[in-house]
């Protein structure tokens, strides 16, 4: 009855059950020192890993809810970030070194008017080679089809300059200077009708800004922003036609420095010299200040940070509920671990190590699917949704934590797994 | 290194047989005035009273009882799973009236149990189960754990087995792969909890006489609860205990 006896085996504790004397085998593992902790690290992850494998249901379960999470977040903050960039279409579209703005201008579409002289105040740097006034309204734009008005942001400067280089007004200097002519936004929303079809169509037609009637006699690429949805581009001459103002005050001053110059010498000679009712900026800081507006003067920022911590939250919750079911289902082996010899902080490791595998393998493919969804939606909306290193790192960041948090919680439940109840 | 590590000065390993004439006082389990109750205030309820019992090195005793006599709890404080309330309890050199949590862990670690059911890892293969237990033990390479469980798996009789899951295992092999569990680290003394209570005669006789074999050509003691009578058997002692008292020890054989 006995197979044991039948079938000798090379047993070093037993050498009896060798047969002849054959020499013992691997010498006996000294009981009671704990593996190190790097090794007892590895050892709970690959635990917990395999105790994941072994219900791919329950795996797949977990992995989609991170995923969810991961790809939710990613959708806000791409929405937040491609809105707060196309906030700041227009001045990023105007490319000139160094901008002289009023300091109680806090948004480009509620301009604080600063005196013309200011520009040519600047020329008097030796490194300004050419300043150049802007001048900013809003006026309604006919919709060639349909008849109807839309507010556009009218940028009115001297265009023979050549300070301001929106894309595709170069080409267009000679016939913008000629009365009553506009260059109209190509990427304007589509609410002003197709325009930008009609004109590469049919060539120059008619179209009304203000209550006045213009010839378009070319596209440029701006893009619209918070403030407006389009954007209309003349010559000054022209838009003091339009508009009825002050002409000693401008809305901005573009300056175009010598080739070679340096930006931010020059930058702060012009805020030495300049009074106080100027600030001078370079492009980026431009830009960042009508970001910043955005960000902080409007409830956006929130509205996306709100959206993102919900995408959080139920991540967190389906994790918590997958690792809890984990634990409650396996009391009994929990327990039996314990009684080993296992220690909690040993299991609290195989909890959290299951949270951490959840967290990268519901990331890989939350990322995969975000990124294809950037694409799809750029393309649907327009919007400049892409995917910047540190926002990837980020969200990685953030989905980690939350599994984290979700395996500090579901630990708790470790407790009920008592040695003590097993006999 | 012992020293360095403080408090815990368990002997590194218990001999590979039993000692002979090992000394008096010093063997594997040493209870002395064990009182134990369970509750509060009125509903205090005392589970043992003064219990006092020796386990000889290599000696393999069982513990026998009506339910509610305290056997189980009387393992479960030697196993170091409950705190200690009274009395004096050395085991395998620790003394576990109030011994800390990590000396109580470190002493489980030197201590095999078999549990009623098997409480294997289901998602485990039956020799990563057993691998389980030398997990615990620095010094060995996962080839080497693997290897010394496929050779516990063998000595068990399921050497053909050693890659299932339990889920695949009959009730008979399943608890044999408890055993292997409990002797692979080689303990210095092994708990079992009625054992046989989930198996049919047959296979809960070659389980315990598996035990058996294994234990005695290592010298393992054994300290086994069981209701059943088809395996008493295989003791060198049975000792009876009824309302937290031990009432009657007996030599079961010559």
């Amino acid at each position: 009855m006995n197979e044991i006896a039948k079938k000798p085996r090379l047993l070093a504790w037993a050498p009896e059950l060798n047969a002849g004397g054959a020499a013992p085998v691997a010498p006996v593992a000294p009981a009671a020192r704990p593996a190190g902790f790097g090794q007892g690290l590895v050892l709970a992850v690959r635990l917990a890993w395999r105790q994941l494998l072994s219900d791919r249901a329950r795996l797949a379960t977990a992995m989609a809810g991170v995923m969810f999470a991961c790809v939710l977040v990613f959708m806000q903050l791409g929405f937040k970030g491609a809105l707060f960039d196309s906030a700041t279409n227009m001045l990023a579209a105007m490319r000139a070194d160094l901008f002289l703005m009023h300091p109680m201008t806090q948004a480009s579409f509620r301009p604080e008017r600063l005196p013309r002289a200011r520009a040519w105040q600047a020329l008097a740097d030796p490194d300004v080679a050419q300043a150049v006034p802007i001048y900013l309204e809003q006026a309604t734009v006919r919709n060639p089809l349909t008849g109807s008005r839309r507010s556009a942001q009218v940028i009115g400067l001297d265009i023979s300059v050549g300070a301001v280089e929106f894309t595709g007004l170069a080409p267009l200097v000679g016939a913008l200077q000629r009365p009553d002519t506009v260059a109209f936004d190509d990427r304007s929303r589509p609410e002003f009708g197709p325009i930008g079809r009609l004109f590469r169509e049919n060539g120059p037609y008619h179209i009304q800004v203000g209550r006045r009637d213009f010839e378009l006699v070319g596209l440029v690429e701006i893009g619209p922003s918070f403030g407006a949805d389009g954007n209309v581009v003349m010559n000054e001459t022209n838009f003091r036609r339009v508009f009825s103002r002050n002409p000693g005050m401008a809305d901005l001053v573009a300056l175009k420095l010598r080739p070679g110059a340096d930006p931010v010498a020059a930058q702060a000679r012009l805020r030495a010299v300049l009074p106080e009712d100027v600030v001078v900026l370079t492009h980026v800081e431009l830009v960042r200040g009508e970001r910043a507006y955005w960000e902080t003067g409007t409830p956006i920022g929130f509205i996306f940070l709100f959206g993102s911590i919900m995408g959080l939250v139920v991540g967190m919750v389906i994790v918590y509920q997958i690792l809890f079911a984990d634990i409650a289902g396996h009391l009994s082996e929990y327990a039996t671990l314990k009684a080993m010899g296992y220690s909690n902080g040993y299991l609290s490791r195989v909890v959290l190590g299951a949270a951490v595998i959840l967290a990268v393998i519901g990331f890989i493919p939350g990322f995969g699917l975000s990124v294809f969804l950037y694409d799809f939606v750029a393309g649907a909306t327009f919007l400049p949704l892409h995917m910047p290193f540190d926002r990837a790192l980020n969200v990685f960041l953030l989905i980690f934590g939350m599994c984290f948090t979700a395996g500090l919680l579901a630990m708790r439940k470790l407790r009920d797994a008592n040695p003590a109840d097993m006999f | 290194m012992d020293a360095a590590m403080g408090g815990n000065s368990a002997p590194p390993m218990p001999p590979g047989r039993p000692q002979p004439g090992g000394a008096v006082g010093d063997g594997p389990v040493e209870l002395r005035g064990i009182t134990f109750a369970y509750g509060e205030g009125e509903l205090r309820r005392a589970v043992l009273r003064d219990v006092d019992l020796r386990v000889a090195a290599g000696e393999i005793v069982l513990l026998t009882g009506p339910s509610g006599s305290g056997k189980t709890t009387l393992l479960t404080l030697i196993g170091a799973l409950r705190g200690m309330q009274e009395g004096s309890a050395r085991v395998l050199g620790q003394e576990l009236m109030g011994a800390r949590e990590s000396q109580r862990v470190a002493l489980r670690g030197r201590i095999g149990f078999i549990f009623q059911s098997h409480n294997l890892l289901g998602f485990l293969t039956a020799r990563q189960n057993v691998a389980m237990s030398l997990e615990l033990h620095a010094g060995l390479e996962e080839a080497a754990r693997l290897a010394r469980a496929a050779e516990m798996l063998a000595a068990v009789g399921l050497a053909d087995h050693v890659d299932k899951l339990p889920a695949k295992l009959s009730g008979g092999q399943r608890q044999r792969v408890a055993v292997a569990r409990a002797l692979v680290a080689e303990p210095g003394l092994i708990l079992a909890d009625e054992p046989t209570a989930a198996l049919d005669r047959v296979s809960g006789q070659e389980v315990v006489h598996m035990l058996r074999d294994l234990a005695r050509r290592r010298g393992t003691p054994i300290l086994l609860v069981t209701h059943d009578p088809r395996i008493l058997d295989i003791a060198d002692r049975i000792v009876a205990m009824e309302d937290g008292r031990i009432i009657e020890m007996q030599e079961a054989r010559a």
